[in-house]
């Protein structure tokens, strides 16, 4: 009897097996090998397509490129939303609140593309930046089609995840650590840097892990806004496959990019668990 | 909740699931359909109406899938491999030859079965491709945004008064014939692109962006973002029914391209072979050079007045190996983004 409510689970392991079914099939083509003009692959198993990935300018540029961006678009998130998050925890008045969700939550459902072609009507040549530029004797700067479109588009998706989930972190931290540290004579700023901030980190934490994993895998902003400059590791796994169509090859690039993924984001968890050990106490949990 | 989760009633679902499965397919087996893999501009530019006109004389619905470009295509084809729910395959030439290396993907033309076969022009068909139309690869300009009014050469693009204006192609569209062009002009060819990629990192600073999409590009230029956009001759007529004046011009070196059809494997093939017959038929053709000012590939058809206009002068055309493009276009690409690269 007790059995049965584990049978729920049941949908969500089958959908874990067959990922990992797919993801075993994939790794298994990287180590096949192509063969040249074809779409076939044949054996042996062989580490070529590895070590061809590992010699590539263009992969270990790309790598860099990646997590460098998906570093920087994090801290602009957090930056931009830490603010954001902390007025929907803690502003009195339910009007800011409000607009602010609301900014927020159309942000979440608006569609991908729409947001990048939206983004190229704001930060293109004869966008409406440019044009107000213009119009005040200045010169116009190229906003679009390079890492500057891409990071603005990116940090505008993540914004929402980032958000929504510090938001929950915020909440948790009792109101009256705060009333307390105000009684005891600490300015507002005081108590934000002394007791929410320090409080908050591992929340902060966490958001930050979300934003970076999203940034690390993201694909429509770097095709759309990226002008085919910007190189971010699922455009180049993306075009190598149209290009090249050396499947064991783009499988082998594909699966050494996760793994670098998976080494940050184990850092980032890491650090998580670190900072809440250290600023919220041994028990505290994110 | 233990009710609703008991094994009867999930044995009752799961009956039910399995019984209306099971009178569905037997139906879809017989069902008089194909569907196409197609571009979705060619579908709703040119395709949807002679469809239409196609099931009107045989009875054969057709439904389609949309494919992003041709390699994308072929990703998919690969992924449905045996069991495809597409039956005919839109794609450029170099792409089908490089599916037809897998037996298992493409059907080989019924060619006795094919009235029109015949009519086809020289290069147009395979054994498992014929051409839909041809088209040169070229300039398509703004006249109201580009000095003069007029472009006559690929050089000029490298000029100054083009900074941050064009929009060209990127190696995976057109499957890389920026690349080669830029070799043609720079003494190299396809046995050596190197000096085609230098040039091509030479013109960095007038290129607004290498693009991926053609509508993204296409509305660039609509917009007034860039004024020349490196593309096909459909282009010049997407615009014009948007009401945007372009202009076309297909300068030396002007690669010609042929994109056309293909039956997949997937017991539909009678069926997909009377609509590759209807494609290369005199009366479609006469629409596809009309309607979406592409080069007809039926001897009996002349091109369109229009189309006419913007074909390359004689001696002017060139054709590359599809072969080779297929081996060597990655590693094109590669060294093309080290050079472009942010």
């Amino acid at each position: 009897m007790r059995a049965r409510p584990y049978l729920l689970l049941v949908p969500a392991l089958a959908a874990l097996a067959i990922f990992a079914a797919a993801f075993a099939l994939f790794v298994t083509v990287s180590f096949s090998t192509a063969t040249p003009g074809t779409v076939l692959t044949h054996g042996p198993a062989t580490l070529a397509n590895y070590r061809s990935v590992l010699a590539s300018p263009l992969a270990r540029d790309t790598a860099i490129t990646t997590l460098r961006l998906a570093g920087l678009m994090t801290l602009l998130t957090a930056l931009l939303g830490y603010p954001l998050a902390y007025v929907l925890a803690r502003s009195p008045s339910r009007l800011l609140r409000r607009t602010v969700l609301f900014g927020l939550v159309v942000t979440f459902l608006s569609g991908g593309v729409t947001r990048a072609y939206a983004w190229l009507i704001i930060l293109g040549n004869k966008g409406l930046i440019n044009q107000t530029l213009v119009a005040l004797g200045l010169s116009p700067v190229k906003l679009a089609y390079n890492e500057t479109g891409v990071t603005i588009g990116v940090v505008h998706f993540l914004l929402p995840f980032f958000v929504l989930t510090l938001l929950a972190a915020l909440k948790n931290i009792p109101l009256s650590l705060e009333e307390a540290a105000r009684n005891l004579g600490a300015s507002r700023w005081q108590v934000f840097i002394r007791v929410v901030l320090p409080l908050s980190i591992p929340g902060l934490v966490s958001a930050a892990s979300l934003s970076f994993a999203g940034a690390l895998s993201a694909f429509l902003f770097p095709e759309l806004l990226g002008g085919g400059r910007v190189h971010m590791a699922s455009n180049v796994i993306y075009e190598t496959i149209l290009t090249d169509f050396n499947l064991p090859r783009v499988a082998a690039m594909a699966a050494l990019f996760l793994v670098l993924a998976l080494a940050a984001l184990a850092l980032l968890g890491l650090l998580q668990r670190r900072s809440a050990h250290l600023w919220a106490g041994a028990g505290a949990k994110t | 909740m233990r009710r609703i989760f008991g094994w009867s009633r999930l044995a009752a679902v799961f009956a039910t699931l399995v019984m209306v499965a099971a009178s569905v397919a037997p139906a879809s087996a017989q069902e008089k359909k194909i569907t196409l893999l197609i571009w979705s501009s060619t579908w709703n530019g040119l395709i949807k109406p002679l469809a239409e006109q196609f099931t009107k004389d045989t009875g054969i619905a057709v439904d389609i899938e949309v494919e992003a470009s041709s390699m994308e295509g072929l990703v998919k084809v690969q992924a449905m491999r045996g069991k495809p729910t597409a039956d005919v395959w839109f794609t450029a030439q170099g792409v089908a030859e490089r599916a037809a290396s897998d037996p298992g993907l493409l059907a080989p033309m019924p060619v006795d079965k094919l009235s029109n076969w015949k009519d086809v022009i020289l290069g147009g068909t395979s054994s498992t491709f014929a051409a839909a139309y041809y088209y040169p690869f070229g300039i398509v300009y703004r006249p109201d945004l580009v000095p003069g009014g007029k472009i006559s050469s690929w050089e000029e693009l490298w000029g100054p008064a083009f900074e941050n204006k064009l929009a060209l192609p990127a190696p995976s569209f057109f499957s890389g014939r920026m690349i080669l062009v830029a070799a043609q002009m720079a003494g190299g060819g396809i046995d050596n692109v190197d000096p085609g990629i230098a040039k091509l990192k030479a013109i960095k600073k007038n290129v607004a962006f290498w693009f991926t999409s053609d509508p993204q590009a296409r509305k660039a230029l609509a917009q007034g973002e860039v004024s020349v956009m490196v593309t096909s001759s459909s282009t010049v007529k997407t615009l014009a029914d948007q009401g945007v004046t372009v202009k076309m011009v297909s300068p030396k070196p002007a690669p010609i391209i042929f994109e056309g059809v293909t039956i997949l494997k997937g017991g539909k093939e009678e069926m997909a072979a009377q609509f590759v017959n209807y494609v290369i038929s005199q009366q479609w053709q006469k629409t596809i050079t009309e309607v979406w000012n592409m080069g007809p590939v039926n001897k009996n058809v002349a091109p369109a007045g229009k189309f006419a206009d913007v074909l390359p002068k004689d001696g002017d055309s060139v054709t590359f190996n599809e072969t080779t493009i297929n081996e060597r276009l990655g590693g094109w690409t590669e060294k093309f983004n080290q050079a472009i690269g942010q």
